[in-house]
């Protein structure tokens, strides 16, 4: 049976891994953008490729960096053998609406192609694979509401499969003033401290706390 | 199985089509964009409102083109299969879309732009959430028991006929329409344009001289059925699924890596899966984009699979156009067919080798051959690679 | 010329979204790809469309655009030379 060894949550102007809020943006009312630039610094990273991102992108790549910075043995995880599995509502419409507006109309029409790149919500599976090397299964899965009985039994069957031995399993949503992403690192390892058990009833609970 | 394509409003149409290797890719249509004239697409021959009427469906506004065309594939194959015949079964769906609404939000944007102070029709936005392809066409047949969509670029429909095999597996249901829809759109269209990968030509996979993609439209489905339900049912599977596997390339966002290691991942996964070797392979249908990197990569992963003995492949995108998140349910059927009637449809535009490889993919067009197993691939933007087998039973 | 420079320097820093790039740390005459800049393929198209919507300048082929795109002071060339002949 899988648990949840450690996860990371994104919620407004928050971040929380592992139960403790490690960042609090001072300002609540701060765009996505000046909120993940501020949260990019306050983690002290250095990848230039980060300001390329869409705002989907970044959500889910500061939450996998704060995420992995938790799991003590990610260096030692097999990457082929580590999978990614991520699901949303608006799929990458914010992304949509802006390379629309480069499409829109016949005579302006200067369609961006680094836009372009992420009209697609699987991109930011991507960059995640990209920036810690990791070249496990994964899928990235619409759903109207955060759906914990399939996120769970889709990971749970990869697991039996025995097609991973980790996983990055959660939500990742940008759209509008709602920004949310809570990634769960899920391993096979029982007895480990902090662990819980990777049930629908305990995703829906980190879904729902912090709120 | 039901297909809706550039080559034919449903299967055998398609299967006629292949037969006489008679390409759907022509000059545009139906798309209203600044293109039409100049670059080639594989455009389901049918307007919105002709694919309403053909489907019985008055009022269209709320429905995308990629619903459209996801509901006349979906109740082919729904039909083909007899779903109705065992209402009993716990039946769901898993349908891949990248594109979903977009086309009916570009004409909601276009009059919303025009005149902000009006607005749109709202209407049309209900189309836009990827998801809602999905439960038009679930709705359409009745399937309640799961609906669930994937959208993982270009290789979604692969993914999505994966997740459908693992729900069976799993003792989740017993039969599930896998498959995915797409569109063409001027917002995809224009997309691919700005990064240079498609062709003013008609695509040439796997050639030194190819130079981009057709886009093209589709929505296809097949049935997975478990051995319980088939029994039950006493039907005769078409094929079955042997393997499946997927991997990321960790690449780059768009790019395939040179070496195709997410790829070359993917098509070992796939055969472990199977429990079957690379000498049972005896034909692969490719990605086989016709862009410069698509082939050249997914050459070199093929290669370094079969090292010498490179089983016959051939890219059926040179029929289909590239149809992205549908790709990967269009090339399952096609492979399915091939292996039903013994036939290999071959690479349409091929002249010359690419240099680096000196590989060469099936030319003419062969019949009654006894296939045992075929490889289908599909990769997509994000570095997401999918690799299946279908085996003849 | 170094006007033109500099103001490429600004558009590309600002298309491109080069956080923490001021136009001073571009070196006009070293290579654009491949520099301490970290651009990619996407970048390149990126300064494609940049170069049409600004300067109305179209880049007919892979083999122009790999000279044109060398670096600040090659693009600026292209400009200077092209601009007023409308789209080439």
């Amino acid at each position: 049976m899988p648990v949840i060894a450690h996860y990371s949550l994104i919620k407004d102007d928050a971040l929380v891994v592992d139960g403790r809020a490690t960042y609090r943006h001072e300002d609540k009312e701060a765009g996505v953008g000046a909120f993940a630039s501020a949260l990019y610094k306050h983690m002290e990273l250095s990848y230039l490729k980060f300001f390329k991102m869409d705002n989907l992108s970044k959500l889910g790549f500061l939450a996998a960096e704060a995420l992995l910075k938790a799991v003590p043995d990610f260096a030692d995880t097999p990457k082929d053998k580590t999978g990614l599995f991520l699901m949303n509502a608006h799929s990458s419409l914010d992304t949509d609406e802006r390379y629309y507006e480069t499409v829109a109309n016949d005579e302006n029409n200067f369609p961006s192609p680094a836009l372009f790149v992420y009209t697609l919500p699987n991109i930011v599976i991507g960059e995640i694979c990209i920036r810690h090397k990791i070249t496990g299964e994964h899928a990235f899965l619409l759903s109207e509401q955060p759906d914990a009985t399939l996120l769970c039994n889709y990971v749970r069957n990869v697991f039996d499969e025995n097609a991973v031995d980790a996983a990055i399993a959660g939500w990742v949503e940008y759209y509008g003033d709602k920004r949310h992403a809570l990634l769960m690192w899920v391993n096979r390892q029982p007895g480990q401290v902090g662990a819980t058990e990777f049930t629908p009833a305990t995703i829906q609970q980190l879904w729902t706390i912090h709120s | 199985m039901g297909m809706v394509s550039a080559i034919g409003f449903d299967v055998p149409q398609a299967l006629h089509a292949l037969r006489h290797c008679q390409t759907g890719i022509g000059p545009i249509r139906f798309l209203q964009t600044r293109h039409r004239g100049t670059l080639p697409a594989a455009e389901v021959k049918a307007s919105d409102y002709e694919l309403a009427t053909l489907l019985g469906l008055d009022d269209i506004r709320d429905y995308s083109r990629t619903a459209l065309l996801g509901i006349m594939a979906a109740r082919e194959a729904a039909a083909h299969a007899r779903l109705h015949e065992h209402p009993y079964l716990r039946t769901g769906i898993v349908s891949a879309t990248s594109v979903g609404g977009i086309d009916k939000s570009e004409v909601f944007f276009g009059e919303f732009l025009k005149d902000q102070a009006r607005g749109g029709d709202l209407h049309y936005m209900v189309s836009h959430d990827c998801g809602d392809s999905t439960e038009r066409i679930a709705d359409d047949l009745g399937i309640k028991d799961f609906v669930s969509t994937i959208s993982t670029a270009c290789s979604s429909a692969a993914n999505a006929i994966m997740l459908g095999a693992r729900l069976i597996k799993a003792g989740m249901l017993d039969r599930v329409l896998v498959g995915g829809s797409d569109a063409i759109t001027r917002y995809t269209l224009n997309g691919f344009n700005s990064l240079r990968i498609v062709d003013e030509n008609w695509c040439r996979p796997f050639d030194q001289n190819r130079n981009g993609l057709n886009l093209g439209e589709a929505a296809a489905y097949l049935v997975l059925e478990s051995a319980r339900a088939v029994e039950e049912s006493r039907k005769t599977p078409l094929a079955e699924l042997s393997g499946f596997g997927n991997a990321n390339d960790a690449y780059h966002q768009t790019a395939s890596s040179p070496d195709g290691a997410g790829a070359l991942r993917a098509m070992q996964l796939a055969l472990h899966q199977s429990g079957l070797t690379t000498s049972h392979i005896d034909y692969i249908n490719a990605h086989g984009t016709a862009t410069p990197n698509n082939d050249l990569s997914e050459g070199q992963a093929l290669k370094n699979l079969f090292k010498d003995y490179l089983p016959r492949f051939s890219s059926t995108k040179s029929y289909t156009g590239h149809t992205l998140a549908a790709a990967g349910s269009v090339e399952a059927v096609i492979s399915v067919l091939s292996l039903q009637h013994g036939i290999i449809i071959p690479n349409l535009n091929f002249k010359d080798p690419i240099a680096e490889l000196e590989i060469a993919p099936v030319v003419a067009f062969e019949e009654g051959i006894a296939l045992r197993s075929i490889l289908s691939n599909s990769f997509g933007f994000g570095g997401n690679c999918s690799a299946m087998i279908f085996s003849s039973c | 010329m170094e006007t033109l420079i500099t103001d490429l320097k600004t558009q590309i820093i600002e298309h491109l979204n080069l956080e923490g790039v001021s136009p001073g740390d571009i070196d006009a005459d070293e290579p654009l790809f491949g520099s301490e800049l970290g651009l990619d393929s996407i970048d390149a198209l990126e300064i494609i469309v940049m170069l049409e919507r600004i300067y109305g300048l179209k880049i007919k082929s892979q083999e122009e655009g790999k000279k044109v795109f060398y670096s600040v002071r090659t693009l600026a060339e292209f400009i200077s030379e092209n601009k007023g002949l409308g789209v080439v």
